[in-house]
């Protein structure tokens, strides 16, 4: 494969749909919510990319913090919406790409739908998501580390 | 494409500055300015050679409307300034490769630059903001509808 000059790629990924999805997700959150970035943003950069020299924070173990998840449910607000929808979309990239496998893909899918419910003011919807995100955390526990 | 080329592109995204920086303002705004994500990031993605195929806000003229930057400068809020970063960021690194004029970066990044001071809780930070955002409208007209 030769060596692709920056303009290469970005024609590239900005020309195919699935590699668009990933790539508008590799900002983070602009409400500045350091959990959100952390679970989401910093872990698409590494499956995306599987390399040291990823420019950015990067999270290369699938693992997070039970305080991230609590951080994130607590915080997440309206302001968050449009940057959890491109997570999700981003995440549907990756796992066509073959590049997330299908139980993280799960589990990070779940929660940032979960996440998306909260955002909205309907107090049906938060009490799901509410009680989605606990089962989560016990379904997939294998990717939550406590303390 | 090919599964393995995307994965190549994919990972030159995250490891090269020039495209990482650049795509880091492919999104729009976090916020509901969408008169923001018209002026910069629409303009931004057809600069980087989006085309039609994708079916996202676009802005293949060099033109903005006076009311989209009023609309702009009228919402622009503390949200929109991570945004607004890495709009410069991305700028930058158009520039450098070459995908958008000299004329037309100054005039976008005077217009950024400006939006910027509009978020400071300082008065005179705003008036200078105002100030700015005026002046750049008069000195690069030819970008104004």
């Amino acid at each position: 494969m030769g060596k692709h000059s920056a303009k290469e790629i970005l024609q590239e990924i900005t020309t195919n749909g699935t590699l668009y999805h990933i790539v508008s997700a590799i900002r983070g959150p602009d409400s500045g919510k350091i959990s959100l970035k952390h679970i989401f943003t910093c872990r698409i950069r590494w499956l995306a990319g599987r390399s040291g020299y990823i420019i950015g924070a990067f999270r290369s173990t699938e693992k997070i913090g039970f305080h991230n998840i609590v951080n994130a449910v607590v915080n997440v607000g309206k302001e968050d919406y449009h940057y959890l929808t491109h997570v999700a979309d981003a995440l549907d990239g990756l796992l066509e790409l073959n590049l997330i496998s299908g139980r993280e893909y799960d589990f990070l899918h779940s929660l940032v739908w979960a996440l998306i419910f909260l955002t909205k003011n309907d107090e049906m919807m938060q009490t799901y998501a509410l009680n989605r995100i606990t089962k989560l955390t016990k379904e997939y526990s294998e990717f939550i580390v406590h303390g | 494409m090919l599964s393995f080329l995307k994965k190549y592109f994919l990972r030159k995204v995250v490891t090269d500055e020039d495209t990482y920086l650049i795509v880091g303002a492919i999104r729009g705004p976090d916020s509901t300015n969408d008169s923001l994500k018209y002026i910069f990031t629409a303009r931004i993605r057809w600069l980087a050679g989006i085309n039609g195929e994708i079916p996202f806000t676009l802005r293949g003229t060099s033109k903005v409307s006076l009311l989209d930057i009023a609309l702009a400068t009228e919402k622009v809020s503390e949200c929109d300034q991570h945004y607004l970063a890495h709009v410069g960021h991305a700028l930058d690194k158009m520039l450098k490769l070459g995908l958008i004029s000299k004329r037309e970066y100054d005039f976008l990044e005077n217009l950024r630059y400006g939006l910027v001071k509009l978020i400071s809780c300082m008065e005179f930070e705003q008036t200078e903001g105002m100030n700015i955002i005026r002046e750049t409208i008069e000195k690069y007209s030819e970008f104004i509808e």
